[in-house]
């Protein structure tokens, strides 16, 4: 193939990107017919996580319902400098409100600050910085949830047993955070120990390989603590085995369909709806309020919903919304 | 007589010469054995031996694949993106038109990819790093596209039997990954397509010139590193009983590093899929071990880390380099 060739490939497949990337592109409609009309900037963390897509639809469906909303997102996937440059470009859009996950608590506080002096409301939602720069936090203290947690632990093994964490990805916050939550609880009982403990990606293979293993040197394990309920699923395949699935405590976290309906086959115990899609509305609905004159409190608490083997037989997919 | 015991002996000492790199690893998979089993008392039982190699499995697989790219000179970071985007797509397949269509999409897919990523490196000549790389970016993308970011398609019980059935008490994947991997082995080891992928992979212009076609050689050697990836992402969503598209994040680099681990040489042009199988055995009984003593994650990626480079730095040395070290050899087509 010849260079010329070549180079024209490469400019019909340069062209045929930038056609699909405006396709996939939703561009803001322009509003502004009545005089109440707001453009609120968003800045998610992911466009990819399970977590931050649901939120996206929540603040998709509140928006659409309130009529009067023009949201506008930018994608960072992670990367904090590319969120930077996204909060700043919204700014510079002069939006009347903004929505941030911040990805890194430090490298997101320039955009925190810009905003500050442009006068524009500023939520943090999910992950926050340092309060004085944001107006309200749309979030949870995720330390009270590893205790929740651990209180249902505790309850099943009646005072004395053995755990095992499989924890997520090593330096996540809320990985630390509940942690911390679940040990403080745990440390009130000195029958109950916590014999392994272990981080892994958020996928089912990685947990179920550390599970296996766990399940290796401690055969007699009386529960276990799955960081997400995506790791508890993957647990699961662990225990089945060895025959131990439904026989060991299990626990996760997000309230996802599947991990409710093993809960119902008796197969995990324990889990915390995050219910993202609500997330997203309560955020968009408490930001809305606060540029209409009504101050947001420093920390929205979000309306998640524990769920307990008992309960899992009368929860709905919508509930978990 | 005694002429021919000189040169079968004289023939045992070369091979164990050119294969010292395999040796050296081969004692380290059993000195690490025999200290796990006698430090942990239940490291030797059956189910645990399962259990690392239930674990273990699917690295094995897209290793298969792997080990005959590398040794024809290429790469392929692909493989874990591609073995997700084919799980996602089997399980979605399987969710409409039932199991056998399931299979057959996800197999497709490896196939697919692998071809894209063999026409990509042959016809236009892009470096196998980049090129697959892209296909590492851009088949991730697509299987999150396509499950709506997801963490996983979850399927109905009835299909859980898929990944659950044993054989004689051992899980039929295992017996998937045994018949991958005999293939692998006749294929790279006893088939004339393997005997061009060395040829190709030690020279590539001389290869030319004693007629053999090198880009089909490298375009066949990435299809079948692609429908490894696939099976591996089938298996994927037996096991679990679910479409992953998140799983499967640096098991590209888990494999390349099993492969070199083996002593089967990045530049191409020599080493074998028994060599890959000790790199992936190292690997698991590693991490396996490091998981059953509670080390903490930290400590756990510092020592892969240090296995991965003394694996290096004795691969460096090279077959016949047992005297002492030799730290310029880059010898081709020895093997």
């Amino acid at each position: 193939m010849g260079r010329g060739t070549r180079r024209v490939l490469a400019l019909f497949l340069l062209a045929t990107a930038l056609v699909l990337a405006a396709c996939g592109g939703r561009p803001a409609a322009p509003g502004g017919e009545a005089a109440k009309s707001y453009t609120i900037g968003v800045a998610l963390a992911s466009a990819t996580h399970p977590l931050y897509v649901a939120m996206k639809v929540g603040l998709e469906e509140q928006a659409a319902a309130m009529g009067n909303v023009n949201l506008r997102f930018v994608q960072a996937e992670e990367d904090p400098v590319r969120q930077l440059n996204g909060i700043q470009d919204l700014i510079a859009q002069g939006v009347d409100g903004l929505l941030v996950s911040p990805i890194d608590a430090q490298a997101a506080i320039p955009g925190y600050e810009a905003a500050q002096a442009a006068k524009i409301p500023i939520f943090s939602v999910a992950r926050s910085v340092d309060p004085q720069y944001q107006d309200a936090h749309v979030g949870a203290d995720w330390s009270e949830y590893g205790a929740m947690i651990a209180e249902h632990h505790v309850a099943h093994l009646g005072g004395s047993g053995t755990i095992a964490l499989v924890k997520g990805p090593a330096g996540a916050s809320f990985v630390m955070e509940m942690e911390e939550g679940f040990k403080r609880v745990v440390s009130n009982y000195p029958d109950i120990k916590i014999v392994a403990e272990g981080n892994t990606m958020l996928t089912k293979d990685e947990a179920a390989r550390l599970a296996s293993d766990f399940l290796t040197a401690h055969p007699d394990l009386d529960a276990i603590f799955a960081n997400t309920d995506e790791q508890a699923l993957g647990i699961i395949t662990a225990l089945e085995d060895r025959g131990l699935a439904g026989k060991v405590f299990l626990s996760g976290f997000d309230g996802i369909p599947p991990a409710v309906a093993a809960m119902r086959e008796g197969k995990m115990h324990f889990t915390i709806a995050l219910r993202p899609v609500t997330w997203g509305k309560k955020s968009l609905v408490a930001l809305i309020e606060h540029i209409e004159g009504t101050p947001a409190p420093a920390l929205v608490p979000i309306d998640v919903l524990p769920i307990t083997q008992a309960d899992a037989a009368s929860v709905t997919d919508d509930d978990l919304r | 007589m005694r002429k021919r015991n000189l040169a079968l002996s004289d023939r045992v000492k070369a091979s164990v010469r050119q294969n010292a790199d395999a040796l050296f690893v081969l004692a380290l998979v059993l000195l690490l054995f025999v200290v796990l089993a006698a430090a942990h008392p239940r490291f030797l039982s059956v189910q645990n031996i399962i259990g690392v190699l239930q674990q273990s499995m699917f690295l094995l697989v897209v290793s298969v694949g792997m080990t005959v790219v590398i040794v024809a000179g290429g790469l392929d970071l692909s493989v874990g993106s591609v073995a997700a985007l084919a799980s996602s797509v089997a399980a979605m397949t399987l969710l409409q038109h039932g199991a056998a269509a399931g299979l057959a999409a996800g197999l497709a897919i490896g196939l697919a990819a692998g071809a894209i990523n063999g026409l990509v490196v042959t016809r236009l000549a892009v470096n196998p790093f980049i090129a697959t790389m892209a296909m590492m970016v851009g088949a991730r993308g697509l299987a999150l596209a396509m499950t709506g970011g997801a963490a996983s398609i979850s399927l109905p019980r009835s299909f859980e039997a898929l990944g659950s059935l044993r054989l004689l008490g051992i899980p039929l994947l295992l017996f998937v990954t045994l018949a991958v991997f005999v293939a692998g082995f006749y294929l790279l080891h006893h088939s004339g397509f393997g005997l061009r992928v060395f040829a190709v992979g030690s020279k590539a212009a001389a290869a030319r010139l004693s007629g053999i076609s090198v880009s089909e050689t490298v375009l066949l050697a990435f299809v079948w590193s692609g429908l490894c990836a696939g099976i591996a992402g089938l298996m994927f969503t037996a096991r679990f009983n679910s479409g992953l598209p998140t799983t499967g994040v640096f098991l590209e680099l888990y494999a390349v590093a099993a492969v070199v681990l083996g002593g089967t040489r990045l530049s191409g042009g020599r080493g074998g899929l028994l060599r890959t199988l000790l790199g992936v055995l190292l690997i698991a009984f590693l991490q396996n071990g490091l998981n059953l003593f509670n080390v903490s994650f930290y400590w756990q990626q510092v020592a892969i880390g240090v296995v991965f480079l003394c694996a290096a730095i004795s691969s460096l040395a090279g077959p016949a380099a047992g005297a002492g070290v030799v730290w310029t050899v880059r010898r081709t087509g020895d093997a």
